[in-house]
């Protein structure tokens, strides 16, 4: 009896977590099924999350203990930068041992920042955003950038598909299974208590900077393999490559339903097929970000007022029975 | 440790307050005794260019030092930049002097202090951090009684242009005719094969952008090219033309009004969506282009407007040597070298990049001193010629 109704329970958890997307795909296939009931445009889709679904990813980890760093997009273009130049001398070989050393190396540096000064988490990104930007842009000008045909493997099937798979395992692994991944949720859930348990959230959270970093650099394969080109950003212009991803993670986080690493999977493709069915319906392009947004709002809004909703709803039903009557 | 480290640190200050205070008084001594000759040299061309007239044709060569602003000339565009203004000055036997530290309005107007206490007859800027610099620099350089010019640039704000057209050391500016390039990137796509286009800005509300896109447009109606789609300053170029190629799907041709560099995803989308056959038109030079003009996936290419500086120093020169080209400030137009094989590639690469695009000789036929026919409009018919055909054709290759 307790078998089924857990079997239950947890179908029902699949069936609300993968809702969303679903719910969102069939209503554009309503408005263009030409697009979208063909195979390929899901294939596309699916590839097109994936880069932001792997930034996402080395994301949660710090959102999880509750810090926001909008360095992201920079780190992963100087560590870009510094594995193309390393590929250019060393292959293939050099653009992956040249992308995970160097966004390590950045991912601890800011981390440093981070817990030795004890600056806000967010003040330590937008410094980190400043310095690493400065140094991409200068980097890129002191190297010639050509994407060899063999870097676009990380960005094209199958390649972009196992690197997702791989991350994927190694970051459920993380945040499910380990010591690390519940000391997480401890500082996440209440930071003062974990402190109390014994937890070093200062260590920790520079952990999360490091295993974050490693997973960013599998994000930086793919997004170069992905565009086949890099070009430094300025005026803080990197951040925006953060805001895609940070919204996948924020809805993620807000999947009750299921658990987070599956979570920001499902809100960055959801985000993915919003954007791409708004060129499919022919919204200008300038209006994207804000039907982006707009959703953003709708949803997280929903998400936290579910319960203020439900008893809304409840009320409104409890006094209408009486009428009725 | 603690007061060793205080006085070193000590040490470091004082010695490097005193090297400065050295180096300032040095230069100051210097810069004001130069500056003085140049005043009176100044002054007297100044003077002599109110009663230009006939005058006007009998200007000499007069020692020149030329400060030239720019961001630097660590990437391809700001090394091309330098280096072809150094062939006009080179051409008029004067001193090439750089600041290549203008990221900012701030940071120019400092260039422009810096160059002119350096002894600079002339000096020459672009507005790419923005206009606010140029009321100050016309200030100082009427101050200093220097020349100036603004190469790539066209002022938009009213009130500024007011000010500077009575500004008697203002020379005049250079820029590009973006309509013109956008009509004939969008005609050369067209005469490829290009039917139905999808355009892609790369910011909104930028003048230049959007003049690219005004002359395509224009192109594209006049040769019932469709234009499908506008993509505006995506954040993910790929992902952008893909979700454009999946909800129009017979579209065979992107315009890309700016960041050339985003062609190798755009051609990359294209690909994966099955098609062979397509054309790209871009702006802005990037390091792959060579590659992509070879596989074909670039159909044409607009950049290498270094000599923009070149021309307007080529302007300051013949203002500064008594033999204006015009009683009015003046604006000439550049063309944009355009690249529509591996082969104009290679030319751009040896002659222009890597090489002299002009000899010393050649560009002394813009100055009027040393060619008294020169006139406005012979010079902007010259300036005009700018492209691959002509650099090969003087370069004496076929």
């Amino acid at each position: 009896m307790i078998n089924v109704k857990s079997k239950s329970i947890s179908i029902k958890a699949i069936l609300l977590t993968v809702l969303l997307p679903i719910v969102v795909y069939a209503v554009l296939s309503c408005f263009r099924p030409d697009i979208y009931l063909q195979k390929s445009t899901f294939i596309m889709l699916l590839t097109q999350a994936l880069s932001n679904v792997i930034i996402g990813w080395s994301m949660v980890f710090g959102m999880s203990v509750g810090l926001f760093d909008f360095s992201v997009g920079a780190r992963i273009l100087l560590a870009a930068f510094f594995g193309v130049h390393m590929s250019q001398r060393f292959g293939i070989a050099g653009f992956v041992i040249g992308c995970i050393v160097a966004s390590i190396i950045i991912a601890i540096l800011t981390g440093l920042i981070y817990a030795s000064l004890k600056i806000p988490s967010i003040i330590t990104g937008f410094s980190a955003l400043l310095i690493f930007e400065s140094l991409a842009v200068m980097y890129q000008n002191r190297i010639t950038v050509i994407i060899g045909d063999d870097i676009s493997i990380f960005g094209t099937s199958p390649g972009i598909y196992i690197v997702s798979v791989i991350t994927f395992i190694a970051v459920y692994a993380l945040f499910n299974n380990t010591k690390f991944g519940y000391q997480i949720k401890a500082i996440g859930g209440n930071e003062a208590v974990a402190k109390s348990m014994g937890i070093n959230s200062v260590k920790i959270k520079l952990l999360t900077y490091v295993v974050g970093g490693l997973i960013l650099a599998f994000a930086t394969m793919v997004k170069v393999g992905y565009a086949g080109t890099i070009t430094a950003r300025t005026n803080m212009s990197s951040m925006s490559m953060c805001f895609t991803p940070m919204m996948g993670v924020m809805i993620g986080l807000y999947i009750s339903s299921c658990n987070p690493v599956i979570g920001v999977f499902i809100g960055s493709f959801t985000i993915t097929i919003v954007s791409s069915g708004l060129v499919a319906l022919g919204i200008e392009s300038r209006l994207q970000n804000v039907v982006v947004g707009i959703f953003l709002i709708l949803f997280i809004g929903w998400k936290t007022n579910f319960y203020r909703i439900q008893e809304l709803i409840r009320k409104r039903r409890h006094n209408n029975i009486p009428l009725q009557e | 440790m603690k007061k060793i480290i205080v006085l070193l640190l000590l040490v470091a200050m004082t010695v490097s307050l005193l090297a400065g205070c050295n180096n300032s008084k040095g230069n100051d001594s210097q810069n004001t005794t130069k500056k003085t000759d140049d005043s009176k040299d100044t002054k007297d061309t100044a003077d002599t260019k109110d009663t230009s007239g006939d005058k006007a044709a009998k200007g000499e060569v007069k020692p020149l030092k030329y400060g030239f602003i720019s961001w630097g000339t660590a990437d391809e565009h700001g090394r091309t930049l330098n280096a072809a203004v150094e062939w006009a000055v080179e051409a008029a036997g004067g001193e090439f002097v750089m600041d290549g530290s203008a990221i900012s309005a701030e940071s120019t107007i400092a260039a422009a202090e810096n160059l002119i206490q350096a002894g600079c007859n002339i000096i020459a800027f672009c507005t790419y951090a923005g206009e606010a610099s140029v009321p100050q620099i016309s200030r100082l350089c009427q101050e200093n009684k220097v020349y100036w010019t603004m190469w790539d640039t066209t002022i938009s704000d009213a009130d500024i242009r007011a000010m500077i057209e009575q500004d008697p050391y203002y020379v005049g500016n250079t820029n590009e005719d973006q309509y013109d390039a956008g009509y004939k990137t969008m005609k050369a796509m067209a005469e490829a094969g290009a039917k139905n286009t999808i355009v892609v800005k790369y910011g909104v509300n930028i003048p230049t952008c959007d003049e690219r896109v005004e002359g395509a447009t224009a192109a594209a109606k006049e040769l019932g090219v469709n234009l499908l789609y506008e993509i505006v300053a995506p954040e993910d170029y790929k992902k952008a033309a893909q979700d454009a190629l999946v909800a129009y799907p017979d579209a065979d041709s992107f315009f890309l009004a700016g960041a050339g560099s985003q062609s190798p995803s755009l051609a990359a989308a294209m690909r994966e969506a099955g098609k062979n056959k397509f054309y790209i038109g871009a702006f802005d030079y990037f390091d792959q282009m060579g590659d992509e003009l070879k596989d074909g996936a670039l159909t044409i290419i607009n950049g290498g407007h270094m000599v923009t500086g070149t021309f307007s120093a080529l302007m300051a020169i013949n203002a500064y040597f008594d033999t204006p080209l015009s009683e009015d400030k003046y604006m000439v137009t550049i063309p944009y070298l355009t690249l529509s094989s591996y082969e104009d590639y290679e030319a751009y690469i040896q002659y222009a990049s890597q090489g002299a695009a002009y000899t010393s000789e050649e560009l002394q036929k813009y100055l009027k001193v040393y060619n008294p026919d020169l006139t406005l409009e012979s010079f902007q018919e010259g300036v005009s010629k700018w492209s691959i055909a002509d650099i090969k054709e003087r370069k004496g290759v076929n």
